[in-house]
This record gives structure tokens, sequence and C-alpha cells, in this order.
């Protein structure tokens, strides 16, 4: 069988692609401004594209935000369907990835953020190269069992928000533990984003830089 | 197997509209009509179809389509059909469109093999080309002729691919069921026809003012499905 990498024209190495999906709310975009000084700090060029369903909310937060240059931001629109625009047909976010991976040629990594979704979301691997699923406790303590592709599938699951868990009457370190069980094992990392105690943030971007930028990080 | 069953297949697949080209997230200015209450029904719809929609395609994309088809994959001709296209497209905002769509399906053609696709997206990839070159018609052309498809069969799927990329847009934003859709469809599909049998205009141009001036009417500050 020939594989899609060995078909012709495919793209020459570029810049590492990880996609960053979940549902509305789960805080992919507070992950996002959470990482962006961490790569910088680490001397990781960056670049993010967004995905919002109605607006270029995403987009222009994280260009006035002031962590990134904003002409390293662009907004695809999903034409009201999340899933597609990163999967069945991610064509108009592999052709955003391309522009700024030309316009910018220094570029590490493509940040892509997929819009708020359910927990059927998946990427396409013609999109990304490695993608998190970002969950989080304010949701349900039962939203690791529901499972769901996005769940079981990601290269790595992200329980957000832990610092909420009191408040919203869940036990954090109970989400984590199921979590992990059923995905038997593959990555599950929990953080807070926000706040005067940011958690798990350094992580993620460690096992990033592990499984796509192949940069040696300490254990 | 025969060339033509091969072909008939071959049409299928790249009219399918599982097909990526990043089409879906366009809407030929119906979100902007939508929005404004111009387009509240089935019934709206299908005169924003029948009126705009498939008569700007017989008469502006149908003749670049039968260019590029006819150009046999020869670069230089296909990049002066381009320009002309570029240059007759007066709706910037469905311009901007049928490039993106263009150049998503060309990458697409290109990294599945059909013949011609990846040396015409080398010629057109330098930055100065980008703004101006790609255009859908005449991706469609050069791919129909890559797969060894009829002009008539090229066309037929230029047409179906735009008739449906629309329909789908009007279901999304909740104006059309998706049986009235198929209604909808069938109901269109004798002006289907009448197109694709009557000769293509020599020159192309188009009048669909309804539809070129809601797409280029969005308002990019308010909340927004699409990207026309």
């Amino acid at each position: 069988m020939t594989r899609i990498s060995e078909m012709p024209d495919s793209p020459a190495p570029g810049p590492a692609r990880v996609g960053i999906g979940g549902p509305v709310g789960s805080g992919k975009t507070a992950l996002i401004e959470a990482l962006i000084p961490i790569f910088v700090e680490r001397g990781v060029e960056l670049a993010v594209v967004t995905n919002d369903l109605v607006t270029k909310e995403d987009a222009r937060r994280l260009q006035a935000g002031g962590l990134i240059d904003p002409r390293r931001v662009v907004a695809v629109e999903a034409g009201a369907c999340p899933h597609t625009v990163i999967r069945e047909d991610p064509t108009l976010n592999i052709a955003a990835a391309d522009d700024l991976e030309a316009r910018f040629p220094g570029l590490d990594l493509i940040l892509i953020e997929s819009g708020g979704d359910n927990l059927a979301s998946t990427f396409s691997l013609d999109l990304v190269d490695w993608w998190m699923f970002v969950i989080d406790v304010g949701q349900g303590d039962d939203i690791p069992r529901k499972r769901g592709p996005g769940i079981m599938l990601c290269d790595l699951l992200v329980v957000n928000k832990l610092d909420l868990a009191p408040h919203v009457f869940v036990d954090a370190q109970a989400i984590l533990a199921e979590a992990r069980e059923v995905r038997a094992g593959t990555p599950v990392i929990g953080c807070r984003c926000k706040g005067a105690q940011i958690e798990g943030v350094a992580e993620i971007a460690d096992a990033i830089m592990r499984a796509v930028l192949f940069r040696q990080v300490a254990a | 197997m025969t060339g033509e069953t091969y072909a008939l297949i071959r049409l299928l697949q790249v009219s399918d509209s599982a097909f990526p080209s990043g089409a879906f997230a366009f809407s030929s200015g119906l979100e902007t009509l939508v929005n404004e209450g111009r387009a509240r029904n089935a019934a709206d719809i299908r005169a924003v179809l029948t009126g705009q929609i498939l008569p700007r395609w017989a008469s502006f994309d149908r003749p670049f389509l039968q260019a590029a088809h006819a150009a046999g994959g020869d670069i230089a001709r296909l990049a002066g059909i381009d320009a002309r296209c570029h240059a007759q497209n007066s709706a910037d905002r469905l311009a901007e469109a049928a490039r993106r769509i263009g150049r998503s399906l060309l990458s697409v053609h290109a990294r599945i093999g059909t013949p011609g696709a990846a040396e015409y997206r080398a010629a057109i990839n330098a930055p100065r080309l980008r703004e101006m070159t790609g255009y859908e018609p005449v991706v469609q052309g050069l791919v129909g002729s890559g797969l060894g498809l009829s002009v008539a069969q090229t066309e037929l799927s230029g047409l179906h691919t735009v008739t449906m990329g629309f329909v789908s847009a009007a279901v999304r934003l909740g104006r059309l069921g998706a049986i009235e859709a198929q209604a909808l469809l069938a109901a269109a599909s004798a002006q289907m026809a009448e197109i694709l049998e009557t000769p293509a205009p020599a020159h192309p141009g188009a009048f669909s003012p309804f539809a070129e001036i809601a797409a280029l009417r969005r308002n990019t500050a308010h909340a927004s499905l699409f990207a026309t």
C-alpha cells in the first residue's frame, strides 16, 4: 500500500504542526496563552492557527495579548463545521499553516486550535503531526468515562482547571485517575493555565518538545 | 475495465462532497442574505440558486473551466487563463473564495498524484502569484484534463460542486431542511441540464448582483460562520 507520505508532492519537513482540540470553554486558548511564554523562553519559533466557530475571537485575543507577533496568528473560518475543518476537509487549515510557513521560514512549531466541539472531535493526521485534547473538571467528573474519540485517540489528554474542582463538587485526582485508566496508560496531564499558581503547563510544553521537536527535555 | 468506466469512477470521486477542497466554508453571499432577512426559506434559497448562483457559474466560471481543460496541462496557457479570470473577477470576496478553494483543490490533487497538478501548483506558488492565480474553475479544468475526463464531464463536476456547496451552506444556515435540500436539487436539475446542454458564452461575464453584492457586504466585524 502506498502511504500518503510517499506520494508525490509530499511536503518537505517543516515546522511541526500540533493540534489542540476540545469542547467549548475547556480552555484551549488559555492553554495556548500559557504555553507561548514557555516556548519563547525555550527559543521555539511559534505561530498559531485558530478555528473559531463563528467569530475570530480567539485569533484576536491572541493577537491582542502581546505574547506573540500578531502576524503569526491567523484565523480560519470553520463554515459551521468544526469537525470538518480539522478532519474530513482540513485543506483550509493546511493552507493557513503553509502560508505561515512561507511567511516565517524559521518556524519550529505551528499550533492549530480547533473550534470548540464535542467529545467526538479528532484531528486528521494530514493536518497535524500530533494532537492533544483539552477537557476541564467543570464539565463533570464523568467526562473521561464517556470516552469519545477525542479523549481516546489524542496523543495527550489535558484535564484543565484543576483548581475549580472543589467549586463544582468533583474530585480532580479521581478524574485524572479515571482518565489514565480509560486511556490505558497513554499520556494524561492535569493543569491550570490561569491565576497565581500555574500548574502542568511546562509539562505539556515538555511533551510537545519531546514528541515533535525532538528536543531533550529534563525528566 | 473500460476507459469510460474508469473516468466515471474518478468523476464521482472528485465531485463528491467528501473530496476535500475547503468549499464547505463558503456560502457565496448567502450568509449575509440570511442574516439580513433576505433569504428566509426554501423558496428564497431556490430563487438565489436558480437566479444567481447557477447563472453566474454558467456565464463566468464555465468558459474558464472549458479553456483550462483545453489547455491540457500547458502551464503557460493555464497561467494566462488564470490571469484573465483574475482580471475579470470584479467581486473580490468571491474572487478570494475561488482562489482559496482552487488552491486547496490543487494541493489535494498534487498530493494524490493527479497528472499536471503538482507542476501547476509549483508554477503558481511564488508569493507574487498567490493573490492572482489558482482560481477554482481553472483548477477544475486542469484536473479534469489530467484525470482523462471529457470537458462535458468536467463541466458536470464543476456545476455539481458549486450547487452542492451552496445548498449545503443553506442547510447549515438553518434555512433549508436536509430533505428540502434534496427536493430543491431535484427541482434545479432541469436548469442545470439546460445550462450544460447550451454552448458556453464565447466570453466570460457575470451578472448576479444580488449574491455578489451580498458577498461584498459581508461584515467581518460581526459573527459569521462562512468566509463569504
